[in-house]
């Protein structure tokens, strides 16, 4: 009774800074349809300031600065205004810009904010944890309930002041006159704006509020575990988005009961199970991907939420790009449109320029990071198969990656090698068995996942997909006797054919550059089929599809099967070329990289992903040479993040939109068929 | 940029073909670690260190050193990257730093193929041993610092019923194997153990678990950012036992951040801030003068590796040019090179032999521990 009291308590506490945090997100969503991924971030910061605050001096850059060493209440409701306001302004330059934008473009953009947040929050507050300050109720003995349930003073404020926020928030969204002007443009934005609403302004609310409630959240989280940390808001982000969606996103009492949920699931799923602190993470996921399953919209939302075709990711991208194109902009899509037009040719050319460049690049470490292009490249196609083509957001594609990668080393390494003592230079081709093998394990994989979320749109289904990928990702790092776990597989071969080896930078570059070429026309072929045209009619509207007669679920499924078999495929080829794989190679993190590269490069076209690895990449190198970078390291994925906002607030559609894949109305480019193996040409950009 | 690097590469290649000119003057330390994200701390502390071990070494005169620094991130994918990137720089004679065991196992290929040596300062794991003649760490290796402490726990404290802990990685599972296996031999019994993954906050849930096994000890095999949280949160919840720790919590941060929770945990670690030799001394009184702050072990190792390199281009000096190739020589001939983690030497494995003390926390400070084996 204790053991499981004492769990009860402490999943409450838990669940209580879920709830906080999963407000934010749920009132934002509901407003503008928005995940803010850098709700995490905020929560951080409302950490940062509330601890700087209450301090008497704080180290800022390096810098003894003297602070105003306020008691907490003060401390905390300064960190939530600052904290509410900087909403406010992230809002203002990233997201507002971006209203009428392709769906995916604010998504993005909020993953790059909470890039640049975390970054500068490193930068100021350094890389070491912080401290939070000595408060004195913290410091009154623990209550003792039952003579063996602990909870300190401080737990009890924590579930008093949810409760009373959630309340208060509650009351203010139901009586207030701006609280109603939310429901109303959470309804209908057209419909509030054209009976006198200021949008806008009520978008901004929210944003202040909901940042408030992540500043709260994350002060409370901060003050429980005793410390604040530029990298804290990550994973309770993602536990709070859990929570809002398994209560219904858009709903506050959904995002409370979503928050508490979870909390006691971890705490009782991590105190029943054998080493379950380590597999808590997943158990969570595990609850979400079920409850999706069963009830789509999770468990107090709105049915609609889930089910009204919100339209298509790429929705109407050249009708609001127009109005962002600069003139270089313009250029860039009338070479890209031409070379679209011009097929087989411009493809051709494209990939001899890859040749060459291979072949002349003196410097092995920039055949590496070419590779690595090439790779990321394979890897955000076959991702850009089911987010471009199909419109299926996915955030789960990282696991069937991880699926090729893992076939080949168990197999070369710990099944061939450490078992049977077969040297891998006898077994070489194995390799170019295991490719197909394992895009073709994968796709299955794929499928399984696949089935489930079949009835999901938009957002929620991304969400699912994103459990999928935590979950493998969890289960490859626990599931010791199959994938070795954290310490990861070494000694993976290098590619090798009929005995001649194929290790250099340069036979590397090459090898990944045939991969491409056939996994471009592969993706090309199947794009101009019947199948892909499928595809583009469930991208552009599903009910009108599934109206016109489109098998949707057979063909949501084809998708994943393809774009699974592409990460199957590449994962293998991956694993040999880095021989050297763990888990640490398939975080989240990667996924949402893979998108990025994606969206920034065009969704929907076949050079798209290989132009935004090629920035991406080839930025992340040359940044390291900047002095400023070699001496403050953290500011080049904060100069990263910059960029990727500006590019997506002038060009939300992505640089190579204009080489789209025109099937929306068959037949209206003819010739245009093989220009789809453009893509290979990494220097094109 | 490439031209540039063509260009360097040219200089480099000539140089060292033209026997008159000695290109001795200048050691290019290529330093990687992560710097930036999630785990930067580790990073920054040893690139402290070196950056005193440089400055020193540079003060001396003779050969000048430098440092190009090259953030990982801690990002598996970057590992073969930034290796390529120093072997393809010809600048760069050695190669130091590294935080992460995984990383660097990526890395050991690349380093293979271009024969450049490596001086790693914090990575542990065992699968690092003889896995490459251009590999070299001056750390002790987690298996043999794990059986120390399990020695230490059951035979000099006599702890009898110990819960083992750790944090969910190579560098976690080795140091608790290790150290429950010989724990165990001595008489000790292990009542449980769970592991915890690396940047876990919330301990309640794990902890009420070991509370209810009521061990006279908890092992914890991680880090001082999860040992500070899981002693904090365990005193909050009534639990009494002994703390246990790693070389992983031996940093100054561990009282910041646990405060009176951490008071006597026993850690145990290749450096003692409280043992003031002359040598460490002086590393000390520079180290706080120019960060304001007390050095953490990571600190100390990142500058006796720093160190051993000024003593390994020494050697290799005296026999001509310094190469790739005569430093890596040079670092397996190196003998009892002082340092504020003890002398240094390398076996044939790439491992360093050396002592461990056995570190308390006494008023926020470590101490020797008051029982030494």
């Amino acid at each position: 009774m204790d053991y499981l009291g004492q769990l009860l308590a402490n999943g409450l506490v838990l669940g209580a800074i879920y709830a906080l945090a999963a407000v934010a997100f749920t009132l934002v969503y509901g407003v503008v349809r928005l995940v803010n991924f850098a709700f995490g971030e905020l929560f951080m910061l409302g950490a940062f300031l509330t601890a700087s605050l209450m301090l008497p001096e704080v180290r800022l850059l390096g810098m003894i600065v003297p602070m105003p060493g306020f008691s907490l209440p003060v401390a905390a409701l300064g960190a939530i205004v600052l904290t509410g306001a900087l909403g406010v302004l992230v809002d203002r330059i990233a997201y507002r810009p971006l209203r009428n934008a392709p769906r995916l473009a604010p998504l993005i953009t909020s993953i790059a904010v909470s890039v640049v947040l975390q970054s500068l929050a490193q930068t100021i507050w350094g890389a070491e944890e912080l401290r939070f300050p000595e408060f004195h109720l913290a410091t009154l003995p623990p209550v003792v309930l039952f003579d063996s349930i602990y909870l300190s003073v401080m737990d009890l404020v924590v579930m008093a002041t949810a409760l009373a926020a959630m309340l208060g928030l509650s009351a203010f969204i139901a009586r207030s006159s701006l609280g109603r002007a939310m429901r109303a443009s959470a309804e209908d934005q057209m419909a509030a704006t054209l009976v006198g609403i200021p949008v806008n302004r009520v978008v901004a609310a929210a944003f202040a509020i909901g940042s408030g409630f992540a500043a709260l959240a994350g002060l409370l989280y901060a003050q429980t575990y005793g410390f604040a940390h530029s990298n804290m808001g990550f994973l309770p982000g993602l536990k709070a988005l859990t929570a809002a969606v398994l209560g219904g996103i858009g709903s506050i009492p959904g995002a409370a009961l979503g928050g508490l949920i979870l909390g006691l699931v971890e705490a009782l799923g991590a105190g029943y199970l054998p080493n379950g602190t380590a597999w808590k993470d997943a158990i969570s996921f595990v609850l979400l991907v079920g409850l999706l399953y069963l009830r789509p919209q999770g468990l107090l939302g709105k049915p609609e939420l889930n089910s009204a075709g919100r339209g298509s990711l790429l929705g109407g991208a050249s009708e609001f790009g127009a109005a962002w194109l600069r003139a270089g902009f313009a250029k860039v899509d009338g070479l890209l449109a031409k070379s679209a037009a011009a097929g087989p040719r411009a493809a051709l050319v494209l990939l001899a320029l890859a040749v060459l460049v291979g072949l002349l690049v003196p410097s092995d470490y920039w055949l590496r990071i070419l590779t690595m292009v090439v790779i990321y490249g394979m890897l955000a196609s076959g991702l850009n198969v089911i987010v471009g083509f199909a419109g299926l957001l996915d955030l789960g594609f990282v696991a069937f990656w991880a699926v090729g990668s893992y076939l080949t080393s168990i197999l070369f390494v710990l099944v061939l090698k450490d078992q049977f003592g077969v040297a891998p230079a006898d077994i070489w081709w194995l390799l170019y068995l295991n490719l197909p093998l394992a895009g073709l394990l994968a796709a299955g994989f794929a499928v399984i996942l696949g089935t489930p979320t079949l009835r999901l749109r938009g957002d929620y289904l991304a969400i699912m997909t994103l459990g999928f990928g935590e979950i493998v990702r969890v289960v490859a790092i626990n599931w010791m006797d199959l994938t070795n776990g954290p310490m990861g597989i070494r000694g993976i071969p290098a590619p090798n054919l009929f005995g001649i080896a194929l290790g250099s930078p340069r036979a590397q570059f090459f090898f990944a550059l045939a991969l491409a070429v056939l996994v471009v026309f592969a993706i090309a072929r199947l794009v101009r089929s019947y199948v892909g045209r499928a595809w583009v009619a469930i991208r552009e509207d599903e009910e009108a599809a599934e109206a016109m007669g489109v098998p949707t679920a057979r063909y949501k499924l084809y998708a994943y099967a393809a774009s699974g078999f592409v990460g199957g495929f590449v994962g293998v080829f991956y694993a040999h070329s880095q021989q050297y794989i763990s888990p640490l190679n398939f975080s989240l993190f990667e996924n949402i990289l893979l998108l990025m590269l994606v969206v920034l490069g065009g969704l929907g076209t076949f050079v798209g992903p290989f132009v935004g690895a090629l920035i991406w990449i080839v930025f992340l190198q040359l940044a390291l040479d900047l002095p400023f970078v070699q001496a403050y390291p953290e500011t080049r994925f904060a100069l990263l993040g910059v960029v990727l906002i500006v590019l997506m607030v002038f060009r939300p559609q992505g640089l190579a939109a204009s080489a789209r894949v025109a099937l929306t109305m068959p037949g209206a480019r003819p010739g245009a068929l093989p220009g789809a193996r453009a893509g290979r040409a990494k220097e094109a950009a | 940029m490439t031209m540039t690097r063509i260009a360097a590469a040219m200089v480099g290649i000539g140089l060292l073909a033209s026997p008159t000119m000695v290109r001795a003057e200048e050691i290019t330390i290529g330093f990687t670690a992560a710097l930036s994200g999630d785990f930067a701390a580790f990073g920054l502390n040893m690139r402290k260190g070196l950056d005193l071990a440089v400055e020193a070494l540079n003060k001396k005169g003779g050969n000048t050193y430098k440092i190009d620094a090259v953030d990982d991130r801690g990002e598996a994918r970057e590992g073969v990257l930034i290796a390529q990137r120093f072997c393809s720089d010809k600048n760069v004679d050695v190669v130091m730093g590294y935080s992460f065991s995984s990383i660097a196992l990526a890395a050991v290929p690349v380093f293979n193929e271009c024969k450049l040596p490596v001086l790693a300062s914090a990575v542990t794991s065992p699968a690092l041993s003889n896995v490459s003649p251009y590999f070299r760490r001056n750390v002790l290796t987690d298996a043999v610092q794990g059986a120390m402490m399990g020695d230490y726990a059951a035979k000099t404290l006599g702890l009898k019923q110990i819960y083992v802990l750790n944090q969910q990685d190579d560098y976690g599972i080795g140091v608790a194997k290790a150290f429950s296996e010989a724990a165990e031999k001595d008489g000790a019994k292990i009542v449980g153990s769970e592991s915890y993954l690396l940047g876990s906050k919330d301990f309640r849930t794990l902890l009420t678990k070991v509370r209810a096994a009521k061990p006279d000890a908890i092992f914890i095999g991680g880090f001082y950012t999860e040992a500070a949280k899981i002693a904090e949160q365990a005193r909050a919840l009534g639990i009494k036992a002994q703390f246990l720790s790693t070389d992983g919590a031996l940093n100054v941060e561990l009282m910041k951040l646990g405060r009176s929770a951490v008071e006597g945990m026993i850690v145990y670690g290749m450096f003692d801030p409280a043992v003031a030799t002359p040598a460490t001394e002086s590393f000390l009184t520079t180290y706080k003068a120019t960060f304001k702050e007390d050095p953490s072990a990571w600190a100390a190792l990142g500058y006796d590796a720093g160190m051993a390199l000024g003593a390994a281009v020494e050697l290799a000096a005296k026999d001509g040019p310094v190469t790739r190739e005569s430093l890596n020589t040079a670092f397996g001939k190196l003998k009892d090179v002082p340092g504020v983690t003890g002398p240094t030497t390398f076996d044939a494995s790439g491992d360093r032999a050396g002592a461990l003390y056995f570190l308390e926390v006494k008023d926020g400070k470590f101490g020797l521990a008051p029982k030494q084996p």
